[in-house]
């Protein structure tokens, strides 16, 4: 299995500089976390890496399919994404929401009847079946956007900041469902939580203004650049403020 | 609820919607029954030109409804899908369907009351609904590209002003009759639908749609060329059918050369058209109680009077049916229209001349006033100039009458004298 992205690049405006410039970044296997600060291209790379977000220039290829080329259909059913902010009509009931998002993306009703429940307990939200999309809390709401990434029970997973606004327990909660996703064998998992990466990610890339400034294992990472108290914060700012190498 | 209906709100938003829009459709129709009911295709065509008011509706639902998905990002994961277009277009195809369920609900409410009235059903003109269906997914598609480009919900109200005043452009004839799709004021009695004046509107309405949805995501139809050749197609339609659409609303409607008739009564017999049969039997009645007194006097009554809208073809022995405004429509007509048929016992073609037949109108006009004054339907009035020989002598009366009626019923209008001291 492999996620490789090569001579991208992803523009908003021509007369800016582009958000996001890679010559060439593989990110699998294993959980890898997507680094650096707002505005950096996280987000923008992930949609990219997501198939819902046509690259101005490059490739981005899964087990050497090209996610914009002609066999798109055949790679886009493997891809898993879980936006920033996914916010669900309010008066579905959970399952219905699971059971859009299935047929948002073409699982067959009988396989989306059948895999929906379990997933909704692997989320921790079975008990939620019923409740309006509205009554969940800011948690239960992230853990529902993880279910919609795992409808077609993909092999590359994407998590855009996953953590971002949920209190100390229910941050601790969703690390465990995400720590406990074995079967994909991609993960890329963006976040400005160091913590959040050097628990979950085995390897790690920072992207400061649209380019990869370093990749590699997340150890290495902290042990080479932490400092002396092996700090991940510090590892990143050291990379950051230094341009990569 | 069902997944299709995603982004519209619950269950009672919903029936909102659809209420709203129901709503719209009848208040369209409803202040103008009287003039519809009396015939099918009328009646049809007033339901099919709802969508000037049920197309704005449906526009701000549709703006609300992506104003929604914009915000929730979920439209990232529909670009994830094989069919992202189909999967992203569904709550403009719900709120379409919303829609169109409502206009149908009017054209069928609007056709079932004209039914009910007694008038024949035409449903070979009922494939007149489906350019208005296609209007009423452009409109809707306008609404949903303001709502997804923009993410702004109160956008909604000012979609629904927008989308009505471009309705108002065309009515106002500044802009062809794209957005027209019904609302006639006459019977169409003798007339037929024609194919391409009303199906342009719908070729441009396609292309709409088309348009809309490539200008509200950038995504759904310029990432492949396949996709771009859509666009090109849609903006093909939209120039094609704009350029091709009426100029007027009267483009959408052909007289037919002979119209059938449904006729009543002997002495003499009344004929009206086939499609507006609800005036004839008291039209008949009025007209054989007031043609007494002509026969009295002396005329020589046609034997027939029947509706037309033109002298070509019209037998020169028949008379011709003249109904007041919407008394076409109507079950009981006025004595008026029964003295103004008598008084006009043929087709003549001075009557459509660019000069009007102005002696010819006041020897009408005279005769019909004294065949009402006989007939005990008015009195003469004091300041009437006619006043005096209408109380005058009976024989000298009777003499002008037979002479007026026989050179109306000849077309020899120059020949018309008025009596001595009128006119």
């Amino acid at each position: 299995m492999s996620l490789v992205v090569d001579d991208l690049r992803c523009s908003y405006d021509r007369r800016n500089p582009p958000a996001v410039e890679i010559d060439l970044l593989d990110l699998g296997p294993g959980v890898c976390g997507l680094v650096g600060v707002n505005g950096a291209g996280k987000s923008t790379l992930l949609r990219t890496l997501a198939g819902s977000r046509r690259p101005e220039n490059g490739r981005v290829r899964v087990d050497d399919v090209s996610l914009y080329g002609p066999d798109r259909r055949r790679v886009l059913g493997r891809i898993g994404y879980m936006p920033q902010h996914l916010d669900l009509p309010a008066e579905m009931r959970v399952s219905d929401a699971l059971a859009y998002a299935s047929w948002v993306r073409g699982v067959p009703p009988g396989a989306a009847r059948a895999r929906n429940p379990q997933l909704l307990d692997r989320v921790g939200l079975s008990r939620r079946a019923t409740d309006r999309v509205g009554q969940l809390s800011g948690g239960m709401n992230r853990r529902l956007a993880l279910a919609v990434a795992l409808v077609t029970d993909p092999d590359v997973l994407l998590l855009d900041e996953p953590t971002t606004g949920l209190d100390p327990a229910q941050r601790v909660a969703l690390r465990g469902i995400i720590s406990d996703l074995t079967a994909t064998a991609i993960t890329v998992l963006s976040s400005h939580v160091m913590e959040d990466v050097a628990m979950m990610a085995s390897r790690i890339a920072v992207l400061h203004e649209g380019r990869v400034l370093h990749i590699g294992a997340v150890d290495e990472f902290v042990t080479a650049r932490g400092g002396p108290e092996r700090s991940p914060e510090f590892a990143f700012l050291a990379t950051i403020a230094g341009g990569g190498a | 609820m069902s997944v299709r209906l995603a982004w519209l709100g619950g269950r009672w938003a919903i029936l909102l919607q659809f209420g709203a829009l129901l709503a719209v459709g009848v208040v369209s129709v409803a202040p103008r029954v009287s003039s519809w009911v009396g015939s099918w295709k009328q009646a049809l065509d007033f339901g099919a030109g709802a969508t000037s008011l049920m197309g704005p509706v449906a526009a701000g639902a549709a703006c609300l409804a992506y104003a929604r998905l914009r915000r929730s990002v979920m439209s990232e994961v529909m670009m994830q899908s094989r069919w992202d277009w189909w999967r992203w277009l569904q709550p403009a195809v719900a709120v379409w369907a919303l829609a169109s369920t409502a206009l149908i609900a009017v054209v069928v409410g609007c056709t079932s009351i004209a039914s009910a009235a007694g008038v024949p059903s035409y449903w070979g003109s009922a494939w007149i609904v489906l350019p208005a269906l296609v209007l009423l997914a452009a409109q809707a598609s306008v609404g949903a590209a303001v709502g997804f480009a923009s993410g702004r919900a109160w956008l909604a109200p000012i979609v629904v002003a927008g989308v009505f005043s471009v309705n108002l452009l065309a009515s106002a004839q500044l802009i062809p009759q794209v957005f027209n799709t019904g609302g006639v004021t006459g019977t169409l009695a003798g007339q037929v639908f024609t194919v391409w004046p009303v199906l342009m509107p719908a070729v441009a309405a396609a292309g709409i749609v088309v348009l809309a949805v490539a200008a509200a995501d950038r995504r759904l139809l310029w990432a492949t060329w396949s996709r771009r050749c859509v666009v090109g197609l849609g903006l093909g339609a939209l120039v094609v059918g704009w350029l091709s659409a009426p100029g007027s609303n009267d483009e959408r409607y052909e007289l037919l050369a002979d119209p059938p008739q449904t006729c009543a009564g002997t002495q003499p017999q009344v004929c009206v058209f086939e499609e507006t049969p609800r005036p004839l039997a008291d039209l008949t009645a009025k007209v054989e109680e007031q043609a007494v007194f002509l026969v009295r006097a002396g005329v020589q009554l046609p034997d027939r009077f029947v509706q037309s809208y033109a002298v070509a073809g019209r037998d020169p022995s028949e008379g011709v049916v003249r109904l007041i405004g919407h008394e076409e429509s109507r079950a009981s007509v006025s004595e008026d229209s029964a003295t103004n048929t008598l008084v006009t016992p043929a087709p003549c073609e001075q009557d459509f001349g660019a000069e009007p037949p102005y002696l010819a109108m006041d020897a009408r006009h005279l005769l019909g006033r004294w065949l009402q004054v006989r007939a005990g339907i008015r009195k003469p009035a004091g300041g009437d100039s006619d006043r005096a020989w209408l109380l005058g002598e009976q024989d000298r009366q009777e003499a002008w009458v037979r002479e007026v009626y026989r050179q109306l019923q000849t077309c020899a209008f120059e020949e018309i004298q008025m009596p001595d001291g009128v006119g």
